[in-house]
């Protein structure tokens, strides 16, 4: 029968076809597909059996399954298998299969197969559409883990493949980084062999093949493309290196001996140029190999620094000053030979090891100083004798000298302690005793400008006086001559005569003390002088005093007053017994000529007396006394200065004077207790003095007239003066000053005979006077009057000279005498 | 009313995006999928579709959070307006507002989803929604086919356009069954197609309250 087919359940099967491919397994489509088919017409219930489940999906509603699929599973591997439902009756199955594998089967029960018969085909088709999507779902299962397991092992041979190529990247990075570090360090070792002048160098025996590096080429100053066969390497040796490094080579060969040379080449330029090259033996490879180096540069700076030693060695052993180097502890390390000198030490190694801070001569303030690294510069006496108590070290000096020192801290580079000083040692002994004694002369030039201004002032008090004794003695003189015989008042006016002339020669002492006397010089025989009063000496000393004398005669001769010497010596003498005092003693008195340079400058006078002649006779007096205290010896020379009760205290300051007048000088040496000497030191003469003119004392007793030019300052001389020429016979015209003198002398000039003049004047003194007045009148005759000593006035060069000299204070005679003189000298 | 002339009184078609030909505004299509892929590119054209016919466009994700969905949208090319034309709505807070999945609320939502669009007058409404929120124990969620039956009758009156999509991995073959019956449009390799399974709502809810 027939039946009409329905299109929905058609549509719904075949859409279910559509469907199949979403349900992502067998047991999802089972569930989406058993209601489906079991609401299919004629159909009662549907099941799905697939091979891979234990069960089937869906209910056949009674039916049991025989479980024949997983009885088939245990018999064997098969892809098809029959269900045995269909033994049954109105049970379809349909095998869910392809060609290539059977999946399970589509099974209906079926309760009106007719009905059922129309759908057949379409239920035929889902299973077989089922069974393919089913081997397509297990081949792309199959597929998707064949891709796993491929991209898997994709994977696994990529990351293989990656730490491969990491591996080689690393590998390359290392190799490069290695050929950088080769590079690196072969442009490194070109660097240090330009800038160190280094080569290395290789000669293989076996070959005789030499190599160089680049180096070696420069310093040969040959192209690269030189070939350095052993034979052209030694031709650059110079002839004195080229026997010696052939023998070290071929002994290196011969005997693997090393060798260490420094040679002279001469390069391919014809520079030479010093070479060090060493050499080592590689018997095992039949080679030789080494180093080479120009060392011109160094030998140089050697050689410079050498020289540099050597003049610095010499500054510092020629230094004057004495130079000490101390370690940081303060130990001596070295000394120069000014140092030893200084310190009388005979060789350095004797003051090895003295201790900077153990000197005794170094205050602790300075110690402290040094401690602080300051630089330390002092002056110091330093004391022989503590370092010989001390025994510091060996030394031939004594006593104390003075030191200069300079002791520099050297400091390390923190700068903050000492590694070591430097001490710089000035021996200022001699300074420091010039300082001293400059010291001393200062003192005493002090003393001798106080000592000249006081004998200046006195000698212008001792002038005055003299001048006004003058006054005093001439006018004296004129009143007793114009007494009455027989007038009382003529024994007061003598009387005050006698001490008017006793006080000029006070004055006169005065002025002798001060160097200022005016007695006449002449040349005389010292010796003989002495020997002259010898008698009269001896004969005023005690009988208990022995007198010895060495007055060899012609003795030296000396340009002296006579008088004044006898006094010198009467003085000297006097002074000698009265040192001995009442016991026994004895003088010795000598007269000798002794050079300049022997003359002592210890208690010398007057003080800062320098000898101006080559030779001096000396008056030597010494004494078997008590001495003179050092304290005293300064003082002796005083005027009233005496230690004894009975003396005045001039006579020493006479003989001072005496001495001071001949330009001389006297010495005092004693000893307390053993008796004092005294030397008198005058200049010697050998001619009489030519300048002088000695007066020929041929004065006619008449009596002279005409008119004279007085010249005097002093108002009461010149009015004693002309009382006196009046009496004399002359008309005078009296001048206060030159000045007045020279207008006075042009307007009278014919009728003056004669000038008097004094010569301390104001305005023009005596000399310019003189020189004016024979300007104008050049055989006008001139008597000079002073109080100083006429030798002392004459000395020196004068264009005019005076017919006659008039000491002051001078008498009616001596005026009378002296104008004689004048006229009969007369040009 | 009829569906077809539901927003303006003329026949109201509209593009699907993933296919050539278009449909009824108001379509109720179901999705059955077993491939992501397969999945992103018909709903991908959909949303699209819709945004570029300028309707108002609803999406519930619930495999995907909302933002994921909109990175993926903007992440093939899909211009997503900033306005309230685009949604992304979680899924459970959706369908089951308080906890519960009520048919009647979900039903009430999408017909006042419907009358907002007209009201702001978009040409149509589409809603697309991811169902595997059923299968997390929600209380009423045993009443999805309930809802998705009576659907069809509010589709009739509010004709949003919907297409909901069911994991073929996740819902069991039966549900699937199920799920063909209630819809009337079903997407099928890309294309939509009448769907042989459907019953009327009527059919199918005395059907299915009737089951043991």
């Amino acid at each position: 029968m027939n039946r009409r087919i329905d299109l929905r359940t058609v549509g719904q099967i075949v859409s279910a076809i559509g469907l199949l491919h979403v349900f992502p397994s067998e047991e999802k489509a089972g569930e989406f597909l058993v209601p489906l088919l079991t609401c299919l017409p004629g159909c009662r219930a549907a099941s799905l059996c697939f091979r891979h489940l234990d069960s089937p999906v869906g209910d056949l509603k009674g039916e049991q399954c025989p479980a024949c699929l997983t009885e088939q599973r245990q018999l064997a591997e098969t892809n098809q298998y029959a269900c045995r439902l269909v033994e049954q009756d109105k049970v379809l199955a349909y095998p869910l299969e392809t060609s290539v594998q059977q999946y399970g089967h589509l099974i209906l029960s079926v309760q009106n197969l007719d009905e059922y018969k129309q759908y057949e085909p379409f239920v035929r088709n889902l299973g077989n559409v089922l069974a393919i999507i089913l081997e397509n779902r297990q081949q792309q299962q199959e597929l998707l883990e064949g891709r796993i397991l491929l991209e898997q092992r994709i994977t696994d041979r990529t990351q293989e493949l990656r730490r491969a190529n990491e591996e080689l990247r690393k590998e390359i990075t290392n190799r490069k980084q290695a050929e950088e570090a080769l590079q690196r360090n072969q442009r490194l070792l070109e660097e240090t062999e330009r800038i160190g002048k280094v080569g290395g160098w290789e000669f293989k025996i076996a070959t005789g093949k030499q190599t160089w590096t680049h180096e070696i080429y420069h310093i040969h100053e040959v192209e690269y493309t030189f070939d350095p066969t052993v034979e052209k390497g030694v031709g650059f040796y110079t002839a004195e290196s080229r026997p010696i490094v052939e023998r070290a080579v071929r002994r290196a060969i011969e005997h693997g001996e090393p060798f260490d040379l420094e040679l002279e080449i001469v390069t391919a330029k014809g520079n030479l140029r010093s070479v060090h090259t060493i050499g080592e033996s590689d018997i095992e490879r039949l080679r030789i190999y080494g180093f080479f180096q120009d060392i011109t540069d160094r030998k140089r700076t050697e050689e410079a620094l050498r020289r540099s030693e050597e003049k610095f060695r010499s500054i510092y052993e020629e230094s004057p000053i004495g130079i000490e180097f101390y370690d940081r502890e303060g130990t001596l390390s070295d000394a120069n030979r000014a140092c030893l000198e200084i310190f009388g030490i005979s060789d350095v190694s004797a003051i090895k090891g003295f201790k900077l801070f153990d000197d005794p001569n170094l205050t602790e303030e300075l110690k402290a100083q040094l401690r602080r690294c300051e630089i330390v510069s002092y002056e110091i006496p330093f004391d022989f004798e503590k370092v010989r108590a001390l025994q510091l070290y060996e030394t031939t000096k004594n006593g104390t000298i003075y030191l200069d020192l300079l002791i520099t801290p050297l400091r390390d580079v923190t700068n903050e302690s000492a590694i070591g000083y430097l001490v710089h040692i000035r021996d200022i002994t001699e300074r420091k005793q010039a300082e001293a004694h400059k010291e001393q002369l200062e003192v005493k030039n002090r003393q001798l400008q106080k000592a000249e201004s006081l004998g200046r002032m006195a000698g212008a008090i001792a002038h005055t006086f003299n001048n006004q004794l003058g006054v005093v003695i001439g006018n004296l003189e004129m009143a007793i001559e114009d007494l009455p015989q027989g007038a009382g008042s003529a024994s007061c006016l003598t009387t005050a005569m006698r001490a008017a002339n006793k006080a000029a020669e006070v004055s006169g002492q005065m002025l002798t003390y001060l160097g200022q006397s005016f007695d006449k010089r002449e040349r005389i025989d010292l010796a003989g002088v002495c020997q002259k009063n010898l008698s009269i000496l001896k004969a005023s000393m005690p009988g208990t005093v022995e007198l010895e004398t060495d007055l060899s005669s012609p003795g030296p001769a000396v340009m002296a007053n006579a008088s004044e010497i006898q006094q010198v010596l009467a003085n000297l003498i006097t002074n000698a017994w009265e040192a001995v005092g009442t016991g026994r003693g004895s003088i010795h008195l000598s007269v000798k000529t002794i050079s300049s340079a022997d003359i002592p400058t210890a208690h010398r006078f007057p003080v800062g007396w320098q000898p101006q002649d080559s030779a001096y006779a000396c008056i030597e007096v010494s004494n078997t006394g008590d001495g003179i205290a050092e304290k005293d010896i300064e003082k002796i020379f005083d005027p009233f200065f005496s230690s004894k009760f009975t003396g005045r205290g001039l006579g020493l300051a006479i003989v001072l004077g005496i001495v001071k007048a001949h330009e001389g000088t006297i010495t005092v040496a004693s000893t307390p207790g053993q008796g004092s000497t005294f030397r008198v030191f005058l200049p010697v003469t050998a001619e009489v003095i030519s300048k002088q003119r000695d007066p020929v004392v041929k004065m006619s007793a008449r009596s002279e007239s005409g008119t004279v030019l007085l010249i005097e300052d002093e108002e009461m001389l010149r009015n004693m003066a002309t009382t006196m020429m009046t009496r004399l016979g002359f008309t005078v015209l009296a001048a206060k000053d030159g000045v007045e003198a020279i207008e006075i002398f042009r307007k009278r000039r014919e009728e003056i005979r004669l000038v008097l003049s004094d010569l301390t004047m104001p305005h023009m003194d005596g000399w310019e006077t003189l020189t004016a007045l024979r300007k104008l009148h050049p055989d006008i005759p001139v008597i000079l009057a002073s109080g100083y000593d006429e030798a002392q006035i004459m000395a020196g060069d004068h264009s005019e000279l005076p017919q006659a000299f008039l000491g002051k204070p001078y008498k009616l005679k001596s005026l009378d005498d002296a104008i004689k003189l004048a006229l009969l000298n007369k040009k | 009313m009829n569906k077809e002339t539901a927003m303006n009184g003329k026949q109201n078609l509209t593009s699907m995006g993933f296919t050539r030909e278009s449909f009824p505004a108001g379509t109720h299509m179901c999705l059955i999928y077993s491939q992501e892929k397969e999945r992103r590119a018909v709903i991908g054209k959909f949303l699209e579709s819709g945004i570029l016919a300028g309707e108002k466009v609803a999406y519930f994700a619930d495999i995907m959070k909302p933002e994921e969905v909109r990175q993926w949208l903007l992440s093939i090319g899909i211009e997503l307006p900033e306005d309230e034309r685009f949604s992304v709505l979680d899924a459970e807070n959706t369908y089951c507002h308080n906890g519960e999945f009520v048919p009647a609320d979900m039903l009430n939502t999408l017909r006042t989803f419907y009358d907002q669009a007209k009201q702001a007058d978009y040409p149509n409404a589409r809603v697309s929604g991811e169902m595997s929120w059923a299968l997390k124990g929600i209380p009423g969620s045993d009443r999805l086919m309930e809802y998705e039956a009576q659907v069809n009758d509010v589709l009739v009156t509010h004709p949003v356009t919907a297409i909901c999509q069911y994991d073929a991995n996740k819902f069991s073959g039966a549900t699937i069954l199920d799920v063909l019956k209630v819809h009337p449009m079903m997407v099928v390799h890309g294309q939509i197609v009448h769907n042989p399974y459907y019953m009327k709502p009527q059919d199918f809810l005395s059907n299915y309250t009737s089951r043991p």
